[in-house]
């Protein structure tokens, strides 16, 4: 059978997660309302 | 006769003259009796003669002739008149006859018991058959003839205007020379004009030497009472002793008299005795006289004893009167009625510096009671009705021989058509008693002008002088009076020292007094009123239009002045104080207005002044009123107290203020807090402590901000305040902004309740403040972000400069820096409002505990700001729940420091932050369903790991913006599959190999948390259009073409995909 | 309705709006205006706050977003602030905004 030699270095699993959202889009309609909400501080 | 009495008033003297001509007219009918014998007997004795005689007279008479010869003739019951009435009857009468050269000469006529009744009606004498032969005689000088008589037991009766008048004679001797005899009359019911009946009888010897008559002895009154003139004698008794001259034209002799108690008018005399020496000679009287009264009360004075001699001319049937009179009393002293003036003047002015005065005036006359002497020389002349007094000088000397009272050149002269005259200069003295100096004079126009001046008069701290003071009566009656007082002592409601008044005004018995008309300058070196002292100082009063500034008559006392400015220094108690206004005018009973009041209260440095532009109050028994527009500012406490207004009452030295407004401003600038104001306050001014208490709300909201009790003790500077914030409730009403400026830019957004207490203690070192505030939750928006549910108590040593004791600590339900952290403790502490230490804080956290490390914040400066907080026990699996993250599992505990940096703006960085798990480390495992597609051999071994994987160690790292994304590399050493990870080749082969694992996790540290809830869980994913990825109509929002945000382009990864990996449920590996 | 001191500076040009969705200062001010800034942005910042938290967004996203919109509302003459970091002040046409912005 096939024997791996343990590497003497870890064997380094690398993982990126990267998560992002397209997230000014989806605040468009909320800022808005935001501003009518709040016309005092804007 | 003139005594004392009489000079007052002449009129009472014509009754006695009438009295005493009266008896003269009896006397001279008795007399007339002997002649008429002679005149009939010497015409011609015979029968026939005598009544032809009778007859020629038409006199009715009858007689019985007893004998008739050449010498004598005896007639017997001889009845004149009408027989039934008779005016005469004579029981026998002899006559005998001497022939002289040639004609026949009565010598000697002898009368037994003769009977004669007259009658005296309006003034003429009758006795009625009689008259003709009487009174028909020639008109010579009555004479008395050159004969004998002897009148044995003569009586006659005459009737009439006065009352019958019974007279008695006998005597014998010769007319001309040697006739004496005994006259008795008697009076019962003598009537006197204007007295009632008076019983009056006369006794005395009559006797003729050289054809002069006299009577010798007493006339006796009795009880003589006589309402017209308030005249009654007890009784009174003269000793006559006159002689009149042939014709009886001329009166002279002696009068002794001893008249018993008498009282006239209101003057009572218990006895009056003396002689008088007099000649009554064509219609003139001249006498002499030394009377002596005894027991003289009246009501201005009284004598023990009053020696009056002197002498009196009168001249046409008292036409003309003079009488001179050497008056010397003795036992002299004040008239009850006097001193009952002077008593209830000393009560009236009881409670001012004249009330000492005139009591001492009053007890030194009372001692001197009786022991003075009262030597004067009066004249008194009266010619028709004009009547006129002089009295060159007169003296009441004390018994210590001081002179008390003098008088001199005193003229009065009255009645007549001229008007009436007074002058005459006095002078009071002696010790005890008010050295009085005055000139009385007379002014043209015809009213009369008193002068005087008074030296000091002292008694006790009461003094007063009158350097100079005119009283002019004029005719109306009025009495004007102009001139200077200098007065010490008492005044109601306080004291003058050296008072200088200028007097002038006038009194009448309508108007009463009425004082200063025009503006007076009053001078005094010290006035106190009520606790207020002033020094010397100069203060012009002016009266109001038209009234004089005083007036006291029948409406009681009134008083209205005013300034026109006034300027006082002096002290309040001991506190400096000094009074500046405007325009001030005062009314009693009534009002006190004053505009612009300055008044400063304590030593001039630290001062407090109270400008008042409207002061008013109503004076009556205390004053109290209402003052507008004060500003007041306190100087020990940098605090004033502006537009102040409320009423304001003094009542017996304390001075308190109720419902009082105004506004608190801080004085220094940038002002520590905002006006704020002040509803129903009350202050209260007592021995010159200042305690005040007031409710402090914020103008706008009108909301209650903290109860003040202040004590302030003007005089050492010292005193504290306590304040009480019951419930300072933060909302959209009120904000943290509205109390102080100095929140604007620092908190924002307070909502919640405060309570607390503050004290604030000041002296002349300065002020010291301290309080302890408390909150059950509030909330707030910070730079950092909004804090909710914050409570816990805050103890400040300097409450007005804002610095709190140290390590203070309040909890907070939350804190959203970015992150929300919550039910976290922060100790703290605030030096001066713009430093905050934070000493440390501390959270759970995930199972842990987050602490933060002590910090400085500096409040209002825009700066960047360095956080480090250390985890600790971190509970991986507290972790995995908190994030909600279901289809997740993982064990192990972490320690690490989380390095956070605010920067200007408040956004939050994590810089180096590091958590390591303990060991032995623990497991990660992940329990969802988990499908993938062409990942490659190595990524497919790491799903499969991840299904459970032990770790020795995990080490995660972190950097990036809290409010954005978060870069995160875990690392897993020491790793080795977990229970329940599927077994394959690969895992078994490297089973025992050392294995890492490195995750590097790129998203918003908030959607690291957002994503992984939606990895799993389809609710969590937000309607597309909601999100702005389609518009309403479903179609997609085309990206701008220019790229999508700076967030760098994600690399294709795995998990992303997750959507897609939900969706296919099989597992495809082997 | 605008607190009249806010609305006065805007139109004075001494504030303007920021690309982060913030109130910056224009140039140097009295420090009212700067306190009144710092105060405006301490209520923005507890706005955004809740509203991303509500959005599942950062604060910084929506901060940002915010800030297009505002921009994108300036009326003329008043300030704001351009992608490269300088004031600008509006003018008839659209201001200059980041290539994100919606």
């Amino acid at each position: 059978c096939i024997t791996v030699d343990a590497p003497d270095k870890p064997i380094v699993i690398e993982l990126n997660i990267n998560i992002t959202q397209e997230v000014i889009y989806r605040l468009a309609t909320d800022v808005q309302q935001n501003i009518d909400d709040n016309p005092e501080i804007f | 006769m003139a005594t004392q009495a009489e000079i007052e008033d002449p009129i009472s003297e014509r009754p006695r003259r009438r009295v005493g001509c009266w008896v003269l007219l009896a006397l001279a009918a008795l007399l007339s009796l002997g002649v008429l014998i002679a005149w009939i007997s010497r015409e011609d004795l015979a029968d026939s003669l005598i009544s032809s005689e009778l007859a020629k007279r038409g006199i009715q008479a009858t007689y019985e002739i007893e004998s008739i010869s050449g010498h004598r003739e005896v007639l017997r019951n001889v009845v004149v008149g009408d027989p039934k009435r008779p005016d005469l009857t004579i029981e026998r009468a002899e006559v005998t006859i001497g022939y002289g050269l040639w004609l026949p000469r009565i010598e000697s006529v002898r009368v037994v018991r003769p009977r004669l009744f007259g009658t005296y009606i309006d003034g003429k004498l009758s006795f009625g058959a009689l008259d003709p032969l009487l009174f028909e005689g020639e008109k010579r000088a009555f004479e008395f003839p050159d004969m004998r008589l002897t009148l044995i037991d003569g009586r006659a009766l005459i009737e009439g205007d006065y009352g019958p008048v019974g007279l008695k004679l006998d005597g014998k001797g010769h007319l001309q020379g040697g006739f004496k005899g005994e006259l008795g009359a008697m009076a019962p019911r003598l009537a006197v004009p204007g007295c009632s009946p008076v019983r009056a009888t006369l006794y005395g010897t009559v006797a003729i030497e050289g054809r002069r008559p006299a009577f010798k002895g007493p006339l006796r009154l009795g009880a003589v009472s006589c309402p017209d003139q308030q005249l009654q004698l007890a009784r009174a008794g003269f000793q006559v002793d006159v002689r009149a001259d042939e014709a009886f034209q001329v009166f002279e002799g002696q009068l002794g008299l001893d008249v018993g108690a008498t009282r006239f008018a209101a003057t009572q005399l218990s006895g009056l005795t003396g002689t008088s020496r007099f000649t009554w000679r064509d219609n003139g009287l001249t006498a002499r006289y030394e009377l002596a009264g005894s027991g003289l009360a009246s009501s201005q004075a009284v004598a023990a004893r009053l020696e009056l001699d002197g002498s009196l001319r009168a001249r046409r049937n008292f036409e003309r009167i003079e009488i001179e009179t050497q008056v010397d009393g003795s036992g002299v002293g004040l008239g009850s009625g006097l001193d009952g003036t002077l008593a209830d003047a000393a009560k009236s002015a009881g409670d001012t510096l004249l009330g000492p005065l005139v009591e001492q005036v009053r007890r030194q006359l009372a001692s001197h009671q009786g022991g003075n002497r009262l030597v004067a020389d009066v004249t008194v002349r009266r010619t028709g009705d004009r009547t006129s007094v002089v009295v060159p000088d007169a003296y009441l000397r004390g018994r210590d021989g001081a002179t008390l009272l003098s008088l001199s050149r005193f003229q009065y002269a009255t009645g007549g058509t001229e008007a009436v005259r007074l002058a005459g200069n006095f002078s009071t003295g002696g010790a005890g008693f008010p050295r009085i100096a005055g000139r009385m004079e007379q002014d043209p126009k015809g009213g009369f002008e008193l002068r005087l001046s008074m030296a000091e008069y002292a008694v006790g701290s009461s003094r007063l002088a009158i350097p100079q003071l005119a009283l002019t009566r004029r005719q109306n009656g009025t009495v004007g009076f102009a001139g200077q007082i200098i007065a010490s002592g008492a005044l109601p409601g306080g004291r003058a020292e050296r008072l200088l008044m200028p007097v002038s005004g006038n009194w009448s018995p309508s108007a009463g007094l009425a004082l200063w008309h025009d503006c007076t300058e009053l001078r005094f070196e010290a006035l106190q009123v009520a606790n207020l002292t002033f020094g010397r100082h100069r203060l012009t009063l002016c009266p109001a239009r038209g009234t004089p500034i005083v007036r006291f008559g029948s409406g009681g006392l009134r008083v209205a002045a005013g300034a026109p400015s006034l300027q006082l220094a002096g002290r309040l108690g001991e506190t400096p104080i000094s009074i500046r206004s405007g325009a001030i005018g005062f009314a009693y009973p009534g009002a006190i207005s004053a505009k612009q009041v300055l008044v400063s209260l304590g030593p001039a440095a630290t001062a407090s002044t109270f400008a008042i532009s409207d002061l008013s109050a109503q004076v009556d028994k205390d004053i109290a009123g209402k003052f507008t527009g004060a500003d007041i500012r306190l100087s020990a406490v940098q605090l004033d107290l502006l537009g102040a207004e409320g009423n304001w009452r003094y009542a017996d030295g304390r001075m308190t203020i109720g419902d009082a407004r105004f506004q608190l401003v801080d004085r220094i600038n940038p002002a520590r807090f905002e006006p704020l104001s002040a509803e129903e306050a009350g202050l209260a001014l007592i021995d010159n402590r200042i305690t005040a208490e007031t409710v402090l709300r914020e103008p706008k909201s009108g909301r209650e901000v903290a109860r003040v009790d202040l004590v302030h003790n003007l005089n050492s500077g010292r005193g504290n305040a306590e304040l009480a914030v019951v419930g300072l409730v933060f909302d959209s009403a009120l904000q943290p902004l509205d109390l102080t400026r100095r929140a604007e830019g620092v908190i924002a957004l307070a909502k919640g309740t405060v309570t607390g207490t503050g004290r604030i203690d000041w002296d002349e070192q300065g002020i010291t403040s301290s309080g302890r505030f408390t909150s059950e939750s509030l909330d707030f928006a910070a730079a950092f972000g909004p804090v909710k549910g914050a409570s816990g108590t805050v103890e400040f040593t300097d409450l007005l400069g804002l610095t709190t004791a140290p390590s203070q600590s309040i909890r907070v339900a939350s804190i959203n820096p970015g992150i929300e952290i919550n039910d976290g403790e922060i100790r703290f502490a605030l030096h001066n409002g713009e430093i905050l230490g934070v000493e440390g804080g501390s959270w759970p956290f995930l199972g842990g505990t987050l602490r933060l490390q002590p910090v400085e914040i500096r409040f209002g400066v825009p700066e960047e700001r360095r956080y480090v907080l250390e985890i600790e026990g971190l509970d991986a699996s507290r972790f995995v729940e908190r994030m909600e993250l279901n289809n997740m599992a993982a064990t192990g505990t972490f320690d690490g420091t989380v390095p956070l940096v605010f920067d200007t703006l408040g956004n939050g960085r994590v810089e180096g932050g590091l958590l390591t798990s303990r060991p032995p480390g623990g497991n990660v495992s992940y329990v969802g369903e988990l499908t993938y597609e062409d990942l490659g051999a190595v990524a497919n071994l790491a799903f499969d790991a991840l299904r459970s994987l032990d770790y020795r160690q995990m080490r995660v790292q972190m950097d990036g913006s809290l409010t954005g994304e978060i870069v995160t590399r875990v690392r897993l050493d020491g790793v080795s599959q977990g229970v329940g990870a599927k077994k394959n080749l690969i895992t078994n082969a490297i089973a025992g190999l050392p294995i890492r694992v490195d995750v590097n996790i790129r998203a918003p540290f908030y959607q690291l948390i957002g994503v992984s809830r939606s990895l799993y869980d389809p609710a969590a994913i937000r309607d597309p259009r909601e999100i702005g990825l389609i518009d309403a109509q479903g179609k997609p929002i085309e990206p701008r073409s220019n790229g999508t945000p700076s967030v760098p382009e994600p690399p294709k990864d795995p998990i992303a995909d997750e959507a897609v990996i939900q969706r296919r449920e099989s597992e495809e590996m082997p | 309705q605008r607190d009249p001191a806010y609305e006065a500076a805007r139109q004075a040009g001494q504030v303007g709006e920021k690309t982060d969705g913030y109130l910056g200062v224009v140039g140097d001010q009295p420090a009212s205006i700067q306190k009144m800034v710092a105060d405006i942005n301490i209520k923005r910042r507890a706005n955004y706050a809740e509203r991303a938290q509500a959005q599942n967004a950062t604060l910084e996203a929506y901060a940002l977003t915010q800030g297009c919109v505002l921009i994108g509302r300036t009326q003329p003459g008043e300030k704001y602030q351009a992608p490269n970091g300088t004031w600008q002040t509006r003018g008839a046409g659209a201001p200059q905004r980041d290539a994100r912005c919606p």
